[in-house]
């Protein structure tokens, strides 16, 4: 009986990830996520679109918490039910004609790395902007 | 959301700060460039009735069962803190400013632990608020 216990207690030690490899812990492999996160508009106007994804995050019920033209962040925070949704967009200069829009999103206490999810908001933002969302690997 | 008529955006974001503290908000952050403003404060939650009924309710537990355990009290609202985050921004088509506004909050019980969190969605609340901010535009452009 003693053995037993012993026995689920070792093996439930070698599975439990402790809380500190959390911290560089990820489902899909980094190409994959960036490719999932990412789009490229075919523009230069930097602030014009991070006007953009200011209000399209609006649109979809976040509250804008954090932003800055130079890093190209803007970070928002939305309830739904009792989680909070946190999510994280940056804007960089992707080459001379384009930007590029990275987008990162937490659903409680797991990193949302479903794909249609990021879809949605690049549909949304495509609509706002008046520019095509184009995929990047 | 509001239109102002008027192309001066460092007047509304003036004018949007001068309200958002006139209601008692302190500014965390803002980003002039990009028109982002954040304030918050943090309020007492406690409905005075609520929290009657809940030490009622306890007193009546404990001298019912001869033992004190039940967590009406421990559970009852305490604390508040309400967060808003404004966007200002010039209006594509005419020559005015846009003003949006979104405000959310987080209930904390008695006994320290997340009551709740929503995103208030009560029209008169905002419509109340853009009332004000009016008011600070007016204020802002004969520099009171």
């Amino acid at each position: 009986m003693i053995s037993l216990i012993l026995g689920i207690s070792l093996i439930a030690a070698g599975c439990a990830s402790t809380s500190q490899q959390q911290i560089l812990a990820t489902e899909q492999s980094q190409v994959a996520l960036r490719s999932i996160q990412t789009r490229a508009f075919d523009t230069t106007d930097k602030k014009l679109m991070m006007r953009s994804v200011i209000n399209t995050l609006q649109d979809l019920d976040f509250l804008i918490q954090d932003s800055s033209l130079d890093l190209g962040t803007v970070t928002g925070q939305k309830f739904s039910g009792v989680t909070v949704v946190k999510m994280s967009v940056i804007v960089k200069e992707r080459n001379a004609k384009q930007l590029s829009v990275r987008a990162n999103a937490q659903f409680g206490l797991k990193a949302v790395e479903d794909p249609k999810i990021y879809q949605d908001f690049f549909n949304a933002l495509e609509k706002s902007i008046f520019l095509t969302a184009h995929q990047v690997d | 959301m509001r239109k102002y008529d008027t192309t001066d955006e460092k007047k509304v974001l003036q004018a949007s700060a001068g309200a958002l503290q006139d209601l008692g908000f302190t500014i965390d952050k803002s980003e002039t460039n990009l028109g982002v403003i954040v304030a918050s404060k943090n309020r007492s939650a406690v409905n005075v009735g609520a929290t009657t009924l809940a030490i009622t309710a306890d007193l009546a537990s404990a001298i019912l069962t001869r033992n004190y355990n039940a967590n009406f009290y421990k559970n009852s609202d305490k604390e508040q803190k309400i967060q808003a985050s404004m966007i200002i921004n010039p209006s594509l088509s005419d020559k005015n400013m846009v003003v949006r506004v979104k405000f959310q909050s987080i209930v904390w019980n008695q006994s320290g632990q997340v009551s709740r969190f929503e995103t208030i969605k009560d029209p008169k609340l905002y419509q109340d608020f853009f009332e004000r901010v009016s008011k600070a535009i007016f204020l802002e452009e004969h520099k009171i």
